[in-house]
C-alpha cells in the first residue's frame, strides 16, 4: 500500500502544484477553479464556515465531501492529498532521516498539543478571528509558493535569459522577444519562510511530527477518524514481534507495547508499516472486525478546555485591539469585490491565491500594517501596481468566496477608493511643469486637466473627478515623481456589497456617459480670437468630420 | 506662464528662440518633404503606398530584422481608437517578411499590463499565424541599453530598447490619437513607448523638446500614422470620441508625416496645424523634419 499511496501523494501534488501555477494565469482568459484543490481543505471550510456564519457552496460541498469520507475511510487526507506532507515526506527521505538520530521518540503527550491547537483555533473563529488559519497546511503551502517559489522561479527565468545572452546574444533576444515577465514581488517573505522552515523543521525530530503532533487539521481530521473502517490490520501468525513497524511509524501511531493495536486517530495511512517485512501489516476494510484493537483520540476535557481558554486569550491579540476600530493609514485597499470587512475577515483565509494571479502586482499581504486579524488578507498597494480595468482575476480564484467573482461588465462600477492628488508635490500642480499621466493613464476618465491658476501662474493642472474615480491606483503607480506619489488613492469611497449590483441602471448609464465626457470642454475658457498661426477658424462645437 | 486654448498646441516663443540659438541642424530642410497619403483599408492602401515610393524594399532588405512600432499601450479594442489597428499591424508585417525580412519584431513599452495590451488589442492575434513575426513589450532593465548624446539639451541620456540598435529598420506605426500633455499623439510622441523611463521627462526636462529629441537616439527609416480611426478627444487612453477617417500617411520624414495628420482631423474640437504642436516645431527647428506646411507637399495615392 506504501507504494500506491507514494503514486497518488506524487499524482495530486503535481496537481496542486501545476493549478497553482498553469491556471488562471492568463488574465484575459480565465480558467477553470485553480482552487478545487484548496477547496478540499476541510478544517478551513468548517471553521470559515463558522465565522462567517454562511456557505460558500463550492467550498462547503468539497469539505463536507472529505469530511464525511474522513469519517468512514480515516486520516487518507493526511496520507495521500495533503501538499505540505507531500513535501515533508520528500525532504524526509532525502534530508532528515539520516540525520535524526534511530530510536528518537517524541514524548506522547506531545499529541495532544494538537488538539489544544485545533479548539483554540474552532473558538477563535466561533468568534470571527481567522487569523491562526496561518499554521493550516494547504494555505500555508499556496502561500509559501506565491510569495516565495513564484518570485523567485521568476527572477532566476529573467536572470538565466541574461546570462544565455552573455553567452549567445541572437538566442537571448529570441527568448526575450515571446518571455516578458514582470516579476511578482511580495512583502513578508522572511516571516513566510521562517514558518515554512520552522515547519519542516520538526523533521529533525520525527518524520512527520508536523502532522502527528501540531497540525490542527490533522487534529480535525484525527477526531473524525475515530471510527473509520478502513484500519492496519497485523496478521498474527505472520508477526515476530519484532516491533519495527512500531518505530518506522511516522506519527507513532502504533503502540509499542502492543503492535496489534494502532490508534486510528493518529494513523495517517501512509503505509509504511505495510512494507516492513512481508505483509505483517495490511490495511483492510475491517471496522466491526472485532480481531483490529484500535485506540481514539488523546484527547481530554481538559484539552479542549485549555484549547477554549487559550482561544479566548487569544482573542485580545487576535481581533480586540484598537486597530479594528479605525484604519490607521486610510490605506486599506482591498481587491475589487471584497465583500464588506467584517464579512472579508471572517472568510479570508490568506491563502495567497490572489496575489498570485494579480497580473499588475497589486495585492500584497497585509502583515503588520493592519493589525494581527489582517496578517495576511490581501490590499492593493497602488505604488506597486494598479488594478487593471479590465481584469478580475482575483475574485475568480477566491476559495472562500471573500472575493466574490464578478463579470468585468460589473467590476465598472466597483469603487475600491478614492485617488487624492496631492497639490504641493504634483508636478505640474507645483512645479507647473508638463505632466498629466495621471490623466493619461486613468481608464475611466476620472482625472482631466484644466487650466488654473496655481502659485505660480496659470497653468495645465490634473483634476480628479471622485464619482468616477474607481480607486484602482494606476494613477498612484505610473506618477513619475519619486517616493510617495503626488496622486494617492486612499479607501474613502469604496462601494463594497455582499451581493447584488454594485449600481442602478440607470446610475451605470449616467456614469458611463460621464465618463465618455470630453475633456475639451476644459478648454472653452478662452475667448475665441484666433491665433496668428492662421489656424483654420471653426466654431466650437461639438461635430466632427465623419 | 500664461496658457490660452491657442497655447495648448501652439510652440511657445522661447522655444524656436532657443532651439535658432543653439545653431544645430541635423539635415538641411530647405529641400520639400513628401508624405503620401491614401484612403481605404489597411489591406488596401498600404501596398499601394509602398509601390507608389519606390517597393518596400527600398526599406526592407532580404534577410534582415525589421522592428514596427505600433500604439499598444491600452488594452481597449481596436474601436476605441486608442492603439494601432491590428489590420495595419498583420499587413505591414506581412509585407516586410514578403520582402524578405528574416524576422519582424513588433515592440512597445506599454503603459499598462503587457498581458492585457497583447490580448485585448487583437495585436497579438493578428501576427499569430505570421511565422517570422514576434510580438515584443520589454519589461526587463537587461532589455534596455543607456545612451547619451551631448547634442541633445534636455534628453541628455536615456535607456532605449536594446532591440532597436539590433535591427536593421524601424517601421513607426502609430495611431491618430490627441493627448492630453503632447496635443497629439503620433510617430514622435510613440517614440516614448521604445524608451525605459518616461518619468525623467516630466519630472526632470521641458517634455516636448524631450520629445523632439528623441529623433537623436531612434530614427525610423518609415514612418506610417494608421488614421484608420482618429481619437479626438480624452486622448491618450480614451473612451472618447472616435471618427473612423480610413486614412493612412507615409513617409520618411518623421516630423512632416506627424505634421500633415494634425490636420487630418479637429483635436479637442478645434483644427490645427502641424506647426501649433509645440514638440513638431520643436523637432523641425531642430533640424529633424519640416512642420510648415509650404515645406510639405502631399502625394495622393
Amino acid at each position: 500500500m506504501r507504494k500506491t499511496r507514494i503514486i497518488i501523494q506524487l499524482l495530486v501534488f503535481v496537481a496542486f502544484v501545476s493549478a497553482f501555477f498553469f491556471l488562471n494565469r492568463n488574465p484575459t482568459a480565465y480558467s477553470w477553479q485553480s482552487e478545487v484543490l484548496l477547496y478540499a481543505n476541510p478544517f478551513t471550510g468548517f471553521l470559515v464556515t463558522i465565522a462567517s456564519r454562511s456557505f460558500f457552496l463550492p467550498l462547503a460541498i468539497t469539505a463536507v465531501s472529505i469530511i464525511v469520507l474522513t469519517v468512514v475511510f480515516g486520516r487518507f487526507f493526511c496520507g495521500f492529498f495533503c501538499p505540505l506532507g507531500a513535501i515533508i515526506d520528500f525532504l524526509d527521505r532525502f534530508l532528515f532521516a539520516k540525520m535524526r538520530s534511530a530510536g528518537r521518540r517524541v514524548p506522547r503527550y506531545f499529541r495532544r498539543i494538537k488538539y489544544v491547537i485545533m479548539t483554540a483555533l474552532i473558538v477563535l473563529s466561533l468568534f470571527g478571528s481567522l487569523f491562526p488559519l496561518i499554521i493550516d497546511p494547504l494555505t500555508m503551502t499556496t502561500r509559501f509558493l506565491t510569495m516565495i517559489v513564484n518570485p523567485v522561479l521568476n527572477i532566476l527565468g529573467v536572470d538565466l535569459i541574461k546570462i544565455a545572452g552573455l553567452a549567445v546574444p541572437s538566442v537571448s533576444a529570441k527568448i526575450a522577444s515571446v518571455y516578458s515577465p514582470l516579476v511578482p514581488l511580495y512583502y513578508g517573505v522572511i516571516l513566510t519562510g521562517g514558518l515554512m522552515l520552522l515547519v519542516l523543521g520538526g523533521g529533525f525530530w520525527g518524520k512527520r511530527f508536523w502532522c502527528g503532533y501540531i497540525c490542527p487539521t490533522g487534529a480535525f481530521l484525527a477526531v473524525l477518524s475515530r471510527y473509520s473502517i478502513f484500519r492496519r490490520k497485523v496478521v498474527t501468525d505472520k508477526c515476530s514481534s519484532c516491533s519495527r513497524c512500531a518505530k518506522a511509524c511516522p506519527v507513532e501511531a502504533i503502540d509499542l507495547k502492543n503492535i496489534s493495536k494502532t490508534n486510528i486517530s493518529e494513523c495517517i495511512e501512509c503505509g509504511v508499516c505495510t512494507e516492513i517485512k512481508e505483509s505483517c501489516s495490511r490495511f483492510v476494510i475491517g471496522g466491526a472486525d472485532k480481531m483490529i484493537p484500535v485506540t481514539g483520540p488523546d484527547l481530554q476535557k481538559r484539552h479542549l478546555i485549555a484549547g477554549a481558554a487559550g482561544g479566548l486569550l487569544l482573542l485580545p491579540v487576535f481581533r480586540a485591539t484598537a486597530i479594528s476600530k479605525r484604519d490607521d493609514h486610510g490605506r486599506l485597499i482591498r481587491p475589487p469585490g471584497a465583500l464588506p470587512e467584517e464579512k472579508f475577515l471572517s472568510r479570508c483565509t490568506g491563502c495567497g491565491e490572489c496575489m498570485k494571479v494579480c497580473p499588475t502586482n497589486a495585492l500584497q499581504p497585509c502583515m503588520f500594517t493592519d493589525g494581527f486579524s489582517r496578517f495576511y488578507t490581501p490590499k492593493v498597494v497602488p505604488r506597486v501596481g494598479g488594478c487593471e480595468e479590465k481584469c478580475s482575476l482575483c475574485g475568480n480564484v477566491c476559495p472562500n468566496g471573500a472575493i466574490r467573482k464578478l463579470p468585468l461588465e460589473e467590476k465598472k462600477f466597483v469603487k475600491i477608493g478614492t485617488a487624492v492628488i496631492d497639490r504641493h508635490r504634483c508636478l505640474a500642480w507645483a512645479q507647473n511643469r508638463e505632466c498629466l499621466v495621471c490623466d493619461e493613464v486613468c481608464p475611466y476618465n476620472a482625472i482631466e486637466f484644466k487650466i488654473v491658476d496655481t502659485t505660480k501662474g496659470r497653468f495645465k493642472v490634473p483634476v480628479v473627478y471622485e464619482d468616477l474615480c474607481a480607486g484602482c491606483g494606476l494613477c498612484e503607480q505610473h506618477c513619475p515623481i519619486f517616493d510617495t506619489a503626488a496622486i494617492v488613492v486612499y479607501k474613502f469611497g469604496e462601494n463594497r456589497r455582499e451581493s447584488g449590483e454594485y449600481a442602478s441602471r440607470w446610475q451605470k448609464e449616467a456614469i458611463l456617459e460621464r465618463r465618455r465626457k470630453s475633456d475639451s470642454a476644459n478648454l472653452e475658457e478662452e475667448s475665441a480670437a484666433e491665433d496668428e498661426f492662421g489656424a483654420s477658424g471653426s466654431s466650437f462645437s461639438d461635430g466632427f468630420l465623419e | 506662464m500664461a496658457i490660452s486654448r491657442r497655447e495648448f498646441l501652439v510652440s511657445a516663443a522661447g522655444a524656436a528662440a532657443f532651439a535658432a540659438g543653439s545653431g544645430f541642424a541635423q539635415q538641411t530642410t530647405n529641400s520639400k518633404s513628401e508624405v503620401y497619403t491614401a484612403k481605404g483599408s489597411a489591406a488596401e492602401v498600404l501596398p499601394k503606398i509602398m509601390e507608389k515610393m519606390g517597393g518596400i524594399s527600398r526599406f526592407v532588405k532580404e534577410g534582415s530584422r525589421v522592428m514596427i512600432k505600433p500604439n499598444m499601450s491600452f488594452p481597449n479594442p481596436p474601436d476605441w481608437g486608442t492603439g494601432t489597428s491590428p489590420e495595419a499591424v498583420y499587413t505591414l508585417a506581412k509585407m516586410c517578411i514578403e520582402a524578405g525580412a528574416k524576422r519582424v519584431i513588433v515592440c512597445d513599452n506599454t503603459i499598462r499590463d503587457p498581458e492585457h495590451c497583447r490580448e485585448k488589442t487583437g495585436i497579438a492575434a493578428a501576427i499569430k499565424d505570421l511565422k517570422g513575426s514576434v510580438l515584443f513589450i520589454p519589461k526587463q532593465e537587461s532589455m534596455y541599453v543607456h545612451k547619451s548624446d551631448s547634442r541633445a539639451k534636455e534628453l541628455r541620456e536615456t535607456d532605449v530598447v536594446k532591440e532597436v540598435y539590433l535591427c536593421d529598420t524601424l517601421i513607426s506605426l502609430p495611431a491618430a490619437k490627441c493627448h492630453s500633455a503632447g496635443g497629439v499623439s503620433l510617430n514622435l510622441k510613440g517614440l516614448m513607448g521604445l524608451v525605459k523611463d518616461r518619468g525623467a521627462y516630466h519630472r526632470e526636462m521641458d517634455m516636448h523638446t524631450a520629445i523632439a529629441e528623441q529623433l537623436y537616439y531612434i530614427k525610423p527609416s518609415l514612418c506610417i500614422v494608421d488614421a484608420t480611426r482618429a481619437l479626438l478627444d480624452n486622448g491618450p487612453a480614451g473612451p472618447g470620441k472616435v471618427s473612423e477617417l480610413k486614412t493612412f500617411v507615409a513617409g520618411t520624414d518623421p516630423v512632416a508625416v506627424d505634421s500633415f495628420a494634425v490636420t487630418l482631423a479637429p483635436w479637442y474640437g478645434k483644427t490645427f496645424e502641424g506647426k501649433q504642436v509645440k514638440h513638431l516645431k520643436v523637432a523641425a527647428d531642430l533640424g529633424f523634419g519640416n512642420v510648415e506646411s509650404s515645406l510639405i507637399s502631399e502625394i495622393a495615392v
